[in-house]
């Protein structure tokens, strides 16, 4: 190879590598909330996706490595996963080296990771927790893995401090939501994929679950897949007859421009929701997680949603001030 | 027989437009859709919004895909030409998806103009590739195809890190028709509009492209400038329709080679059928899955439907497509041939030997960069190391076979569709197999592949094995895979990781056995395809030669394309379907100075081994702990050799 063949190649080469924006981070990404997690007990488990590692931080334990943690710190947030963790590598193929020199006493992992288990059965033990599928309740199922991750821990009463937590949380919001409004309006719960495409979140998901433990209506009836979401497209809304109270959910993050593209969409104007003015944005939660996710998903929910109804229908006693979409704490 | 033909087309013509008008009333019954919900929203605002845009979406992107593809066929002259074959579907797509990672403010500007922008920055390429080959049709649709996967290999690896964030990417890269407003339809008719009468204005220049170069020469009409401005054409048609829809690719070859089955044979007739049946083909498609996507919940895009019933619609109309016979071996990177042979091979051996040790001693780990030849280093790193080498080997022999009996420079066993066909053995594994082990996915794999093989046999065997028929074969089926592939990521499937960590061509699930397992069906492949050397020597000098010669052409074609289909099993199990390597060794190896087909076969083996390894071990390290697949690294690594030895040539 001449020299000049070789600069040439190692020109482009050196672009494409500083060109690839592989850690980009999308500019919607959920700002951490929370703060609280800081004094996690250190263990030797490991988590390869993030529903695993966050029951692990809602137990007070700190994994020894996570599957894509800057995705982790991006997608899940909250809690908020150490920086000290170690990073594995992609989720699905965790780096096998690094893993063999952290040698963690079990990892952790979900069940369609499985092509791999030959490859890791060297390393260390395993555990396969079966997470999200349309075969049993959602709700019992997550339970059931928190008790098991708290038990591999040496920790279950660490579990049933979660699920009481969880279910306190459930308690409050129904409480607060009755207080609202004699009969909570049924609701919708979209995340916008572009202009024209959104998932609707129905049966078998994390969604579908609060909703179900708050006493709420889903309008929508399709069928969703295992992780409980349909795709569907603005049409596809408006072809079903919304209730005149329906609220409409859009979990961030919202894809640029998607708001500006809707302005223009005439489909998107005559959903009854948006006519009605009851689309209630609630910042992203990760759609697939555990019991500290379900907690986050039922307060942003919920607060929204009362609100939203004090806003609307003001009770006699005490007038509320405008509409005002923001989180009280 | 003027007359004959002439009737002829008329009821097929008639048959077309018929069959139009009972489109056009058929779709009007759904809910007795009053004809005034067309310019008024009053009576029936889904049908406003909705229906009746989407369906004039459907008819002017089948259209324009038509018009694309016939111009593109025309320039190129070569009936494998699609607007998807210079890259810029998947130009726009990558620009779209660093767009969306690194600046989505940009986006904002409109996703159109950047998906235009990535496409005709994916042109500019091949033809900057092509041009001092004076843009021959070869030349160009080679470089198209190196573009369209090296586009493709990078937007997998932004795919692999970022799946959550370009969620929204794979439903625009699997073609929805879905329309909420007339905001896109006015924003594509215009610019359809000034196609057209630029098209008017080149159309008299463009039927010469029908002659040879040195004729349209002395005709007057300068020959590079022509082609230019036909592909500019074709592309920025392309590069509209697709940035507001997604990818819909297989209308852009399929409607031509309707149009041309139908009997249209000059460029006027083809031009106004073509655009004809390829609205039909994605309108009445686009019907049938409105009915149907409702039931599912699931997103049904046209997209990736219309390229898996494009795929079968393909494969019936081979046997009647009558396509040139046989292909003079023209076109050829590089007749360079080295003086000394064998002292190459021993020069490239010790290259290998060098690789294999840096890959297993040099890595990364907690504490930084190491040179470690420990044990406990060494049990992850041998495995993968071997693996690598062998689908290496396997791959570069596949494509020497491949190409050098087809004598087409574009053959490689991804083309085949052997490949494909393991791939979607895999995928559907995968999918619908909760707890499938490795061993489920080689047999399904090997099945995959044996299908798709029998398919190819069973299709070409009556046709001789003529190369532009297996090519086309190998097209349709890469079609229908990637049809399923994209309907999978469009649909958000956190399983979508997974399937994409397969197809990307990764190592990782190699254990010691199969590595040495691996191994040694490589090297006895070595052996094999060896001894069939001579086979390749004559076969490219023409069926009349080789029988000439005592060599029954069919017979050998049929033995080399089994070995072929094994060769390429092998290795998709080993390393992915992503099978870049396939086509670029034996280049390597050509632009290096081997010529003969023994030369040839050793050569791009020991090549095809060396990029894998080097790939292989890039790929764990560049970016440590994540990890790159190999098959994607020999991708941007081999391409820009690849690239930069196509520019060399003259």
């Amino acid at each position: 190879m001449t020299y000049r063949s070789y600069r040439f190649i190692t020109r482009l080469l050196c672009l494409l590598i500083f060109s690839l924006p592989i850690n980009a981070v999308a500019a919607e990404a959920p700002a951490p909330t929370d703060t609280t997690n800081t004094r996690l007990k250190p263990t030797r488990l490991v988590a390869l996706n993030w529903t695993l590692a966050e029951t692990m931080v809602g137990l007070g334990y700190q994994p020894l490595g996570v599957g894509n943690l800057r995705g982790y710190q991006q997608w899940v947030a909250e809690p908020r996963m150490p920086d000290q963790v170690h990073d594995l590598g992609l989720r699905i193929q965790p780096n096998l080296e690094l893993l063999a020199t952290l040698n963690p006493d079990a990892i952790l992992m979900p069940a369609f990771y499985e092509p791999m288990l030959d490859r890791l059965r060297p390393v260390a033990p395993f555990k396969v927790y079966k997470l999200y599928s349309t075969e049993t309740d959602l709700w019992h199922r997550l339970q059931a893995v928190t008790r098991d991750v708290a038990q591999r821990l040496h920790d279950p009463s660490a579990a049933d401090q979660l699920i009481h937590q969880t279910d306190a949380t459930f308690k409050y919001w129904r409480q607060q939501l009755a207080q609202a409004a004699s009969e909570p309006p049924p609701v919708l719960i979209v995340q916008f994929m572009d202009a024209r495409h959104m998932r609707v979140f129905a049966k078998h998901g994390l969604y579908q679950l609060v909703l179900d433990q708050l006493g709420l209506r889903n309008v929508w009836d399709i069928p969703t897949n295992g992780w409980g979401f349909s795709m569907a497209s603005i049409d596809e809304l408006a072809q079903k007859s919304l209730p005149a109270e329906t609220r409409l959910i859009i979990v961030d993050p919202m894809p640029l421009g998607v708001k500006e593209r809707l302005q223009h969409s005439g489909l998107w104007q005559l959903l009854r929701p948006v006519q009605q003015q009851h689309v209630l944005n609630i910042p992203a939660v990760w759609s697939f997680g555990s019991l500290p996710s379900v907690q986050r998903f039922t307060r942003l929910l919920g607060a929204a949603l009362v609100n939203d109804l004090a806003a609307t229908n003001p009770p006699k006693t005490a007038a509320r001030p405008q509409p005002d979409n923001a989180i009280s704490p | 027989m003027n007359n004959t033909m002439k009737r002829h087309r008329w009821l097929l013509n008639g048959g077309l437009l018929l069959s139009l008008i009972v489109l056009v009333a058929q779709t009007l019954a759904p809910s007795q859709a009053p004809l005034t919900s067309l310019w008024s929203a009053q009576a029936a605002p889904l049908l406003h919004y909705s229906w009746w845009p989407r369906l004039f979406m459907a008819l002017l992107v089948g259209a324009s895909l038509g018009v694309a593809g016939v111009l593109m066929q025309q320039v190129l002259r070569n009936p494998l030409a699609t607007p998807l074959t210079l890259g810029v579907s998947s130009g726009a797509s990558l620009a779209l998806m660093s767009a969306t990672l690194m600046a989505p403010s940009v986006l904002l500007i409109g996703r159109e103009w950047i998906a235009t922008l990535g496409g005709f920055a994916a042109m500019g390429l091949v033809l900057m590739l092509a041009w001092r080959r004076q843009l021959a049709p070869v030349v160009v649709v080679l470089a198209g195809l190196v573009i369209n996967l090296y586009a493709g290999a990078l937007s997998l690896v932004l795919l692999l890190f970022n799946q959550e964030a370009l969620s929204g990417m794979m439903v625009w890269g699997a073609g929805s028709m879905a329309q909420n407003g007339w905001h896109d339809l006015n924003f594509l008719w215009p610019r359809l509009l000034g196609s057209v009468l630029v098209l008017l204005l080149l159309y008299r220049a463009l039927n010469l492209l029908e002659l040879d170069d040195a004729s349209i020469k002395s005709l007057g009409v300068p020959v590079r400038p022509l082609r230019l401005a036909g592909l500019g054409l074709a592309v920025f048609i392309t590069a509209c329709s697709v940035s507001v829809v997604g990818v819909i690719g297989f209308v852009g070859l399929a409607a031509p080679a309707l149009a041309r089955l139908t009997g249209a044979r000059t460029l006027g007739q083809r031009l106004w059928q073509a655009p004809l049946l390829g609205a039909l083909l994605l309108a009445v498609t686009d019907q049938l899955l409105q009915a149907l996507g409702h039931l599912t919940g699931q997103l049904m895009a046209t997209g990736a439907i219309t390229a898996m019933i494009g795929a079968p619609l393909l494969l019936w109309l081979l046997p009647r497509l009558s396509l040139p016979a046989s292909r003079p071996s023209s076109g050829d990177a590089s007749e360079y041939r080295h003086r000394h042979p064998r002292r190459l091979h021993l020069l490239i051996l010790i290259l290998l030997i060098i690789a294999m040790v840096l890959a297993l001693g040099w890595g990364q780990l907690t504490a930084g960069w190491q040179w470690s030849l420990a044990p406990e280093a060494l049990t992850w790193r041998w495995p993968r190391m071997l693996g690598a080498a062998a689908g290496g080997i396997l791959l570069a022999l596949a494509g020497t076979v491949i190409q050098r009996m087809t004598a087409n420079p574009m053959a490689s066993p991804e083309v085949l569709g052997i490949s494909s066909g393991s791939a979607m053995g895999l995928m559907l594994t995968l999918l619908f197999w909760r707890g499938a082990t490795t061993s489920s996915l080689i047999i399904a794999g090997t099945l995959g592949a044996l299908i798709a093989l029998g398919l190819l046999v069973a299709l070409n065997r009556r046709h001789d094995f003529q190369p532009a028929r297996l090519l086309l074969t190998g097209v349709a089926m890469a079609a229908l895979f990637d049809g399923l592939r994209t309907l999978v990521l469009a649909n958000g499937d956190p399983r979508g990781q997974q399937i994409l960590a397969w197809i990307s061509g990764s190592t990782y699930y190699l254990s010691p056995t199969s590595a040495i397992t691996a191994m040694m069906l490589a090297l006895l492949m070595l052996g094999i395809t060896l001894l069939l050397a001579r086979w390749l020597d004559i076969m490219p000098l023409g069926s009349a030669t080789a029988s000439a010669l005592g060599l029954g052409m069919t017979q050998a074609r049929l033995t080399l394309l089994l070995l072929v289909a094994l060769l390429t099993a092998v290795a998709t199990l080993m390393v992915g379907p992503l099978s870049f390597v396939g086509l670029l060794a034996p280049h390597m190896a050509r632009l290096m100075g081997w010529s003969r087909g023994r030369d040839h076969l050793l050569g791009a083996a020991l090549m095809g081994a060396v990029l894998m390894v080097v790939a292989d071990w890039l790929g764990r390290q560049l970016l440590f702990p994540q990890e790159l697949p190999a098959g994607i690294v020999a991708t941007l690594i081999g391409g820009l050799y690849f690239m930069w030895g196509l520019k060399r040539s003259q």
